[in-house]
């Protein structure tokens, strides 16, 4: 009798146990940069740029990886683009399945994807060097930048996907803080890295940092729609800057963003 | 790559109980108005709520007219030890500022008593952002909210303070930075816990938080610039409103 109640409960936990996994929350994407581009007619340069996804964590998807690790994506909501310049602000709806929210643990690569490219309009942690090779370098972010650079210095994503955990070269850690940052698009996260806002492929030229790639060298081949029209992104700076600063120059002077997933009624 | 010195680092030698400039109060009408916007995702403290990972915007509203050299007692610019001439190091003490946290769907606000806060620039490393009257030496320059390296960067070192510009860097939010030293300045390594240096507001005392981090095997930060992950955005507007 008691081996048949234990085993009751046991069942009964394992029930409540899957049922809590699936319950679905609210779920809040942003990504935040400066970037170059176009909204319907307006151009601008270095203005705030906020990609927003509200959707529900019912609604991710994982596969595995070619890296190695999981593919999480998240395309089922509504998505908007905020451009702020000294002009003003802008706020625009994408058509409904234009973009979509993805995270591969595997690279540590993040960002918003569309039908145009996986890692288009933007994506964190993307390689800052023409990879596989200078001669052979087609499309950007197919790989990550820690690959080529030490990790501690580019952002939480790359800090989570160091394949040597938590020492990086010389011994450096991540906070605990860091380490603990959860690593799906189900649960509330920060993940920040340099950013990549490029269709097509970054020009390749002097290595005056941290990667050989310069801007952006096209635009994308059409606009992801919205109700304010077409809306492009064309990173203008990338590796660009030379400025014979004291430390830093290259990809150190580029753009970063952060993505928040940020789960509602989570606590 | 030379050994890293400290962003913002000069304004700490205007502290040690010299004089400072004299904040305003709050002015009905400004000449020239500038608006400084930083925003980052971060944990932040108002009153006894700590929010995890909110969205915190720091706003700092005031007049290009007032942004001054950062002076030591004597009034004299203070010197930097990695660029020669000068000045490099500018600050904007007068004006308002206050503070945006939004999480879970609610926005909270907090306006910050004049005086604690001010806008700073250090035009030879490259920081920006906001410093304030707190610390062990009663003025912090990277705290609550500064920025290293990134698109800010650039724009410290070109336009300034005083154009309309947004940008991207390293997010600071450090007592004691620059906690690797830097010239005469001596960093014990760390960014001391915020809980003892409250700047007041109309909603309690705030709190800054710094999570994201590297340490070196003996525990110290990384480095003065690239020692915070986290990343944030720092927007300079013309006129008055956020």
């Amino acid at each position: 009798m008691k081996i048949l109640q234990i085993l009751a409960r046991l069942a009964l936990a394992s029930a409540v146990a899957a049922s809590t996994a699936a319950v679905a929350h609210p779920v809040v994407y942003t990504l935040r940069t400066v970037a170059d581009g176009k909204l319907g007619n307006h151009v601008f340069a270095e203005a705030l740029v906020t990609l927003r996804m509200r959707a529900d964590t019912a609604s991710v998807v994982k596969q595995p990886s070619l890296s190695g690790g999981t593919l999480y994506k998240n395309g089922t909501g509504t998505a908007t683009v905020t451009v702020t310049d000294a002009s003003g602000t802008i706020v625009a709806t994408f058509a409904q399945g234009e973009v979509y929210v993805m995270y591969d643990t595997g690279t540590g690569i993040a960002g918003f994807g569309s039908a145009i490219s996986p890692t288009y309009p933007v994506a964190l942690d993307c390689d800052d060097y023409a990879y596989p090779s200078d001669s052979t370098y087609k499309q950007d972010c197919l790989a990550p930048d820690w690959h080529d650079n030490h990790p501690y210095y580019n952002g939480t994503l790359a800090a989570l996907a160091d394949p040597s955990g938590n020492s990086g070269p010389g011994g450096n850690t991540f906070s605990d803080a860091t380490m603990t940052l959860p690593q799906t698009l189900t649960r509330s996260t920060l993940l920040t890295g340099r950013a990549h806002s490029c269709a097509t492929a970054y020009t390749v030229g002097a290595d005056f940092a941290f990667g050989d790639l310069q801007a952006c060298s096209g635009p994308a081949p059409r606009g992801l729609r919205t109700d304010h029209g077409g809306f492009f992104l064309q990173d203008q700076i990338g590796g660009s800057n030379d400025m014979n600063v004291i430390y830093y120059n290259g990809w150190e002077l580029a753009n970063t963003g952060s993505l928040q997933v940020e789960v509602l009624s989570d606590d | 790559m030379r050994a890293c010195a400290a962003t913002l680092s000069g304004f700490l030698l205007a502290a040690g109980g010299l004089a400072l400039p004299s904040p305003s109060t709050a002015q009905t009408s400004i000449a020239n108005p500038m608006t400084y916007a930083a925003t980052v995702v971060t944990d932040i403290r108002i009153g006894t709520h700590r929010f995890h990972n909110a969205v915190v915007t720091l706003t700092f509203v005031g007049s290009a007219n007032d942004i001054t050299p950062a002076v030591d007692g004597q009034g004299q610019p203070i010197p930097s030890v990695y660029c020669s001439g000068g000045p490099w190091f500018y600050w904007l003490t007068k004006g308002s500022a206050r503070v945006k946290v939004e999480s879970q769907a609610s926005v909270t606000t907090a306006h910050l008593a004049d005086g604690q806060v001010f806008v700073a620039l250090d035009a030879c490393n490259g920081g920006i952002g906001f410093g304030s009257y707190v610390g062990q030496n009663g003025l912090e320059p990277a705290y609550p909210l500064a920025f290293t390296v990134g698109t800010a960067e650039v724009v410290a070192i070109t336009s300034g303070l005083w154009s309309p510009a947004f940008m991207t860097g390293d997010a600071w939010s450090c007592i004691g930075y620059p906690p690797n030293g830097a010239g005469n300045l001596k960093g014990n390594g760390l960014c001391a816990a915020p809980d003892s240096y409250p700047l007041q507001s109309d909603a309690g005392e705030v709190f800054f938080y710094q999570l994201y981090n590297v340490t070196t095997p003996s525990g110290t930060i990384y480095s003065n610039h690239n020692g915070s992950l986290n990343r944030g955005t720092f927007a300079i507007r013309a006129g008055g409103s956020e």
